[in-house]
């Protein structure tokens, strides 16, 4: 679990005069699985296709560990991406081709009682999900990179593709990294927690540890400012403030009402449109 | 990957075939109501699908997976960018080639008469196409916005190259001719020219096909401005590199030298500049010709006097024929068409009249007429050739002139489809068919010359018709007379004439005895024949290897040597060796060195 299999440094890129990625750095190891939420137009997308070489940074550098060449990285995008006049059929054997896959793994696409001469532009969004990630565990990859997609799938196909991924960590210990808005769909995968603003990692914990690290102060005045607080919320009567990363020192020093607040609650405030970073008030 | 490409593009190219399939259902309906074989309207048809399916080839690089939305996945599989393309762009110029093939094969199959733009021009529009499209295929998903970009390009490039020769012949005081850029795309006529223009071009090809390798190293699916970005920061200063070395190319190779020379038969030198300068030397004279006229090469000499066609100004085209009088050095225009009619390259002259066909390029048919010109009182007459065979074929060719019965014909050949049509003309305009020959055919003296696949038919006219009086076997398959061309032989009591065939690796020539009907061969030879009227026979042979030129006289069958020139530089393609009338005139870089017939001895002119 400690070999580090990624290496992202200081990426940055911009689309005309708007900074999408703006100094991005991020180490991923051997059979992490991280979870990347941040608003809409935040960078999580653009910085997932950097990974899956679909788009190439201005500047900064992605540099894989040997182990892990192309086509050991497994990319789903947000459009879900394939070549849709061709059958499943035809597309399982140009993917099984270029990945040099001998031994395709047909389960999944049974179960999902797909017709192999079906067009894969006649599949539901579901349907062509499941259908891609089966391309991509026959690849078996090292690296598995998953757009926003959890949410166009629906409750019972939703528990396989999570099911299928969970099989495939336990399996080669692939590292797993997911751009998703909410946690609640997602609950069993993520160790690591990323999130996402104005194209930088303003968080960045374990899972296990970040209720510790990161909580909330509600209050009708305005907190001291030597509190690291990444958001606050101004209501009508109260603020709430969101401390990180937080520590016992500073409950002693500053004697607030520091509140445990859940995975769901942190990425909400994270994503909401109501919250406004501190400092840029 | 390329098992997909592969197969992407052989779809591509079924789609394009069933298209092409299709035209007859379109098509005939036209060949019904404009009379026309079906080939005749198909070919140009194809010709115009053939540049759309090489701007289609170019553009549709990417088209497919974008349609599919499959960019992303296409973008994401193991490949460096640069492989992408080497999948993409192979067999995309394969099938460019076979069509290619396709069409030089119909090309040459019948289809040049009725193709819509001349060979060179087609090809260089095709590959232009194909290549520059294929450059921007990535800039736009909108096939218009291709569309339009690399039409634009291309037009773009043939603009700029026009406008740096017009730059260079202005720099240089070159006179302005359409001419020489009617040369650029016929280059079978300037073969050096047309390796000049291909660089020149290249240079204008290459930044987009660089640019296009470059920036789509790092192509990715972000908007397209960002690729485009690149691509034109990258593109720009390398296409101002282009043109820039472009124009010193250019610069470089058009000479300055324009200057023609001519040997009269006696022994006065005609020097040509183009429209702005003729001259006659003489002894220790020069005379300045006046007369704003451009005339390339004399056609024959009558009296003191010579016979030249001379171009338009304005289109480029030979409209004109000038008399030049040695004797009194005035020249004049004898003829003048319209600017976008064109004379003929034979042109004869009896009695006191010149002999012409004139033509009208025009898409379906030629307006041809044959003009007859009185010399003294330039009275111009004109008949119409309202023939079908005479309205398809290229310029017929004037090959005699008699009378009989008091009333004179002219005959004419004319080729369709490999074989010759002889056809006489009367004066009140009426045309028979005399039959078909092989090759071109010859009169001389009432004795006319056609040929078939195995024989030389010898006919004889009399009253009015012709009779075969001997058929000579010609398994080698000489062809006799067309060294005569352009000259009168109604007077002349020919014994023997010289004809020649393509060998497998050089020509031959050989002798028609005219007395026993018997060919004789006379070996493979490096030159070319060329006959002065009324019986002088050179023949001019060339080795490039030793960079010997040598000048032969014919004269009953017998060869002469009459001078070796080892001091000419034969590899110098600008240099220029002429065979007059009066001798040989020999041009390299501005010297110019001149040997008078009959022993071709050194003569000189003190004002050259």
């Amino acid at each position: 679990m400690t070999e580090k299999i990624v290496e992202v440094k200081n990426l940055k890129l911009n689309i005309g005069r708007k900074k999408i990625l703006d100094n991005t750095s991020l180490e991923l190891k051997r059979g992490e699985s991280v979870v990347i939420a941040g608003r809409n137009g935040s960078g999580k997308t653009t910085f997932l296709k950097c990974m899956a070489n679909v788009i190439f940074p201005d500047q900064g550098s992605i540099k894989f560990s040997e182990e892990v060449p192309q086509e050991k990285i497994g990319y789903i995008s947000d459009q879900l991406s394939l070549f849709e006049n061709y059958t499943v059929k035809q597309g399982i054997c140009f993917h099984a081709g270029v990945f040099q896959i001998e031994d395709f793994d047909y389960t999944l696409i049974k179960e999902l009682k797909l017709g192999l001469d079906q067009k894969i532009k006649n599949l539901s969004a579901g349907e062509r999900t499941l259908y891609h990630l089966s391309l991509i565990l026959a690849q078996k990859p090292e690296i598995l990179l998953i757009d926003e997609i959890i949410h166009v799938i629906d409750p019972y196909l939703r528990e396989k593709f999570l099911e299928a991924i969970i099989d495939l960590m336990d399996r080669c210990q692939t590292t797993v990294v997911m751009v998703n808005h909410t946690f609640s769909e997602i609950e069993k995968i993520p160790e690591r927690v990323l999130v996402m603003e104005k194209g930088q990692f303003i968080l960045d914990e374990k899972s296990e540890i970040l209720g510790e690290k990161l909580k909330k102060v509600v209050s009708e005045a305005e907190i001291s400012e030597e509190v690291p607080c990444i958001f606050q919320r101004e209501l009508s009567y109260f603020r709430e403030y969101f401390v990180y990363p937080f520590d016992e020192e500073l409950r002693k020093k500053f004697p607030y009402d520091y509140k445990n607040t859940g995975l769901n609650e942190i990425i909400k405030a994270f994503i909401g449109g109501q919250y406004v970073k501190k400092g840029n008030q | 990957m390329l098992k997909k490409e592969i197969s992407d593009v052989l779809r591509q190219i079924i789609y394009f075939i069933a298209a092409v399939l299709s035209l007859p259902a379109f098509l005939i309906i036209t060949t019904i109501i404009s009379n026309q074989s079906y080939f005749s309207v198909f070919f140009p048809v194809f010709q115009f699908g053939l540049i759309f399916w090489a701007f289609f080839m170019g553009s549709s690089l990417f088209s497919l997976e974008r349609g599919q939305r499959g960019m992303e996945y296409l973008l994401s599989l193991p490949y460096s960018r640069l492989q992408l393309i080497g999948f993409k762009i192979l067999p995309r110029i394969i099938a460019v080639m076979i069509f290619f093939v396709a069409f030089w094969i119909l090309y040459n199959t019948g289809g040049e008469d009725l193709a819509a733009l001349p060979f060179a021009s087609f090809t260089a529009i095709y590959f232009f196409l194909f290549l520059i499209s294929l450059s921007l295929s990535a800039s736009s998903e909108n096939f218009l916005v291709l569309f339009v970009a690399s039409f634009f390009s291309v037009f773009i490039c043939f603009g700029l190259l026009f406008l740096i020769l017009w730059l260079v012949m202005l720099i240089k005081g070159i006179p302005f001719s359409p001419l020489f850029f009617r040369h650029l795309l016929t280059w079978e006529h300037a073969s050096y020219l047309s390796a000049f223009i291909l660089l020149v071009v290249s240079v204008f090809l290459l930044p987009f096909l660089i640019s296009f390798v470059h920036s789509f190293k790092k192509f990715d699916i972000r908007p397209a401005k960002v690729y485009n970005k690149r691509y034109f920061k990258f593109f720009t200063p390398i296409f101002i590199l282009g043109f820039i070395i472009s124009f010193l190319l250019t610069y470089l190779s058009v000479g300055t030298d324009y200057r023609q020379y001519y040997l009269t038969q006696d022994l006065k030198l005609i020097e040509s500049r183009g429209f702005t300068d003729t001259k006659i030397y003489e002894d220790n004279k020069v005379h300045r010709i006046e007369g704003d006229f451009d005339f390339s090469w004399p056609s024959f000499e009558d009296n003191e006097c010579v016979y030249a066609r001379a171009h338009s100004k304005t289109t480029g085209y030979y409209n004109k024929i000038i008399r030049i009088n040695t004797a009194n050095y005035k020249a004049e225009v004898l003829y003048e068409a319209q600017p976008d009619r064109q004379v003929a390259y034979q042109f004869w002259k009896y009695d006191q009249t010149i002999a012409l066909v004139e033509r009208k390029r025009k898409k379906d048919f030629h307006d041809i007429q044959l003009v007859l010109i009185d010399e003294t009182s330039k009275e111009v007459t004109r008949i119409p050739l309202e023939y079908q065979l005479l309205k398809k074929s290229y310029f017929p060719n004037l090959i005699g002139t008699n009378k009989t019965d008091g009333k004179r014909f002219w005959l004419m050949c004319t080729e369709k489809n490999r074989k010759n049509q002889i056809l006489r003309i009367w004066e009140d305009g009426r045309i028979e068919n005399i039959g078909e020959s092989q090759k071109a055919a010859f009169y001389f003296n009432k004795i006319l010359i056609s040929y078939t696949d195995e024989d030389v038919i010898i006919s004889k006219e009399k009253e009015g018709s012709f009779e075969t009086i001997r058929k000579i076997p010609n398994s080698k398959g000489f062809h006799f007379g067309t060294v005569y061309w352009r000259t009168k032989l109604n007077d002349i009591a020919l014994k023997e004439i010289y004809g020649w065939r393509r060998g497998p690796k050089r020509p031959k020539y050989a002798r028609l005895n005219l007395e026993n009907f018997e060919i004789e061969e006379f070996g493979e030879t490096k030159g070319y024949l060329q006959f002065f009227y009324p019986d002088k026979y050179y023949l001019v042979e060339t080795d490039h290897v030793a960079s010997v030129v040598k000048v032969y006289e014919f004269k009953e069958g017998k060869i002469k040597l009459l001078k070796t020139f080892s001091d000419y530089d034969t590899t110098e393609i600008r240099n220029r060796f002429r065979l007059c009338k009066g001798g040989v005139v020999i041009r390299e870089d501005k010297k110019v060195r001149v040997y008078a017939f009959p022993d071709l001895k050194e003569i000189k002119f003190k004002k050259l």
